[in-house]
């Protein structure tokens, strides 16, 4: 299981960067973009809790049968 | 740091009018005809055994899955997709959901330095339009979109629609699409049928999961599929990848041509007659791959046309397009060029993508800064270009993030020393603002001038019995006297 940031959407709160921080890594103007590491079971709960926080709902969980080609 | 440095010679765009289009020696079979620039009718093409694999529909699959060439052929929009892992996907998503997939050829070809896609639809629109079909035989696919913005484009599909539709097996429709960067992308072409708003979509799901009406839908690029079409027919190219090069530059005209993959990049361009250095000089000149997309490349002796190639360069083939730079010195305004294109033509929706474009281009211009200009995480000038070099991967629904990614890591990686005196170079001569100058002096003057004009205007002051302004000046005015 991965997440990912739509960047259309991120408007850089940077809440989900505070949350779990090893999933979410900010750009140099404070844009969120997942770092495509596998979620382990003990940082679901952060990471869902991340997803529920963000104001504009741009984090979504990706299916492992998602294909992410970029 | 001479003043020439300043001045950005144009990017030479090619039109498919005047572009030469010719087969290298020894590349027969591919999607050229004999004579590539007369355009091939209905007649021709069904006398070349066009169509003749869409007689039985139910073998088409199992046609293409036992073709080697199929099984080999990445896409030629720029990502290099394997062609047939997405019809496979597609496939498989269309059981999955018990919908029927859609299949569509993108002849959007956004790339400003790439004609290969105009010329295939302007002069073989037929092929292009088999593969089309074959690949909606291959996923089952009752539905078919042709999405183009090229006008004549458009109408020579058209007609081949019109001519074809008996043979096609789907209904086949033309979508337009817009004339912008972005609108080849994948998940833009599936928005613009749909909403008509060419701008992608973050993914995943990706169109072969998800794509028009919520069906999984193959795009493919008209190149793509002209070769799909191609596999079937009598007498083939060889399994080997075969490529259509767009090659444009400022020392010749602009031309195409079908080349075998691994062919050196030096030897092409001299054919062409864009090399004009020596072989041993040939490294002093530079290309810029791929379409606006691939990054600044030397042409080093090694460099040979594949995607594996350029990518070890550095850099990226994508539509295989390649704009020649002749001189070292212009590598920088030529990227310059490639950075304030980028800064003005994003899709206008992720905040990094319109960030990093505005600000790689006010590094690499000396014009003003722009508006809304924030100073990001610090450091100088080339702290930050290296930097982004390697972080905006990924941070886009699209991939022009990646493609300024690659411009400047490209440019790091075998530009240097041009890069950093283009940059310093463009921070001194720099202009502090946009706004026009104001002419305070005569301002403040007339100003004045208008005040010593116009004698004040004498106010009445109602005076209390001691001479002074009452404290209740409205009972005062009421009980004032009016002087006769």
């Amino acid at each position: 299981m991965k997440v990912r940031v739509d960047p259309a959407q991120c408007r850089g709160y940077g809440i989900c960067h505070e949350l779990a921080e090893r999933h979410f890594n900010p750009d140099d103007w404070g844009l969120v973009q997942s770092t495509g590491e596998e979620v382990e079971s003990h940082e679901v709960a952060a990471v869902q809790n991340a997803i529920a926080s963000c104001p504009y709902g741009a984090i979504r969980w990706v299916r492992p049968n998602e294909l992410v080609t970029h | 740091m001479t003043e020439s440095a300043t001045i950005a010679p144009t990017i030479r765009l090619g039109s498919v009018d005047t572009t030469r289009v010719q087969a290298w020696p020894g590349i027969v079979g591919g999607v050229l005809a004999d004579d590539p620039d007369r355009f091939e009718d209905f007649e021709t093409y069904r006398g070349r055994g066009g169509y003749d694999a869409l007689s039985s529909p139910d073998l088409i699959c199992q046609r293409l899955s036992a073709n080697p060439s199929v099984h080999a052929l990445h896409g030629r929009g720029g990502a290099s997709y394997p062609y047939w892992r997405k019809v496979v996907a597609a496939r498989a998503a269309g059981i999955e959901q018990r919908l029927a997939p859609v299949v569509a050829a993108n002849g959007a070809e956004g790339e400003p330095l790439s004609v290969k896609d105009r010329y295939l639809m302007r002069h073989r629109p037929h092929l292009v339009l088999d593969g089309l079909a074959l690949s909606a035989a291959a996923v089952g696919a009752e539905h078919a979109y042709v999405y183009v913005a090229d006008e004549l484009s458009r109408r020579a599909m058209e007609k081949a629609i019109y001519e074809a539709s008996g043979l096609l097996g789907c209904n086949v429709k033309i979508a337009i699409a817009q004339d912008t960067y972005v609108a080849g992308e994948s998940s833009a072409l599936v928005r613009s049928v749909q909403t008509g708003t060419a701008r992608p979509v973050d993914g995943p799901p990706r169109p072969h999961h998800v794509g028009i009406g919520s069906v999984p839908t193959v795009v493919s690029n008209v190149e793509t599929l002209a070769r799909v079409a191609r596999s079937l027919q009598p007498a083939p190219a060889a399994d080997d990848e075969v490529f259509l090069v767009t090659i444009s530059g400022p020392a010749a005209e602009s031309a195409v041509v079908e080349v075998p993959q691994g062919l050196s990049v030096a030897e092409l361009l001299r054919s062409v007659g864009h090399l004009a250095a020596p072989p041993e000089k040939a490294a002093s000149t530079a290309v810029l791959a791929g379409g606006f997309f691939g990054g600044v490349l030397p042409v080093a002796t090694d460099l040979v046309v594949s995607w594996d190639s350029f990518a070890q360069h550095g850099g990226g083939l994508g539509c295989a397009s390649l704009y020649v730079i002749p001189d070292v010195d212009d590598v920088m305004p030529v990227a310059a060029q490639v950075a304030t294109y980028y800064a003005h033509n994003t899709a206008g929706q992720c905040r990094t993508c319109l960030n990093a474009t505005r600000d790689v281009a006010h590094h690499l211009t000396n014009e003003a800064p722009p508006t809304g200009h924030i100073k990001s995480l610090g450091g100088d000038a080339m702290e930050e270009i290296t930097r982004w070099g390697t972080q905006l991967v990924g941070r886009g629904a699209c991939a022009v993030p990646d493609g300024v990614a690659l411009l400047l890591s490209s440019l790091l990686l075998h530009y240097p020393d041009q890069l950093a005196a283009h940059v310093e170079l463009m921070a001194a001569t720099r202009r502090t603002s946009a706004l026009l100058p104001v002419r305070q002096a005569e301002w403040k003057s007339h100003t004045k001038a208008m005040a010593e004009a116009i004698p004040p205007v004498p106010v009445p002051v109602a005076a209390g019995a001691d001479g002074l302004p009452s404290a209740d000046p409205v009972q005062e005015f009421e009980t004032m006297e009016v002087p006769s």
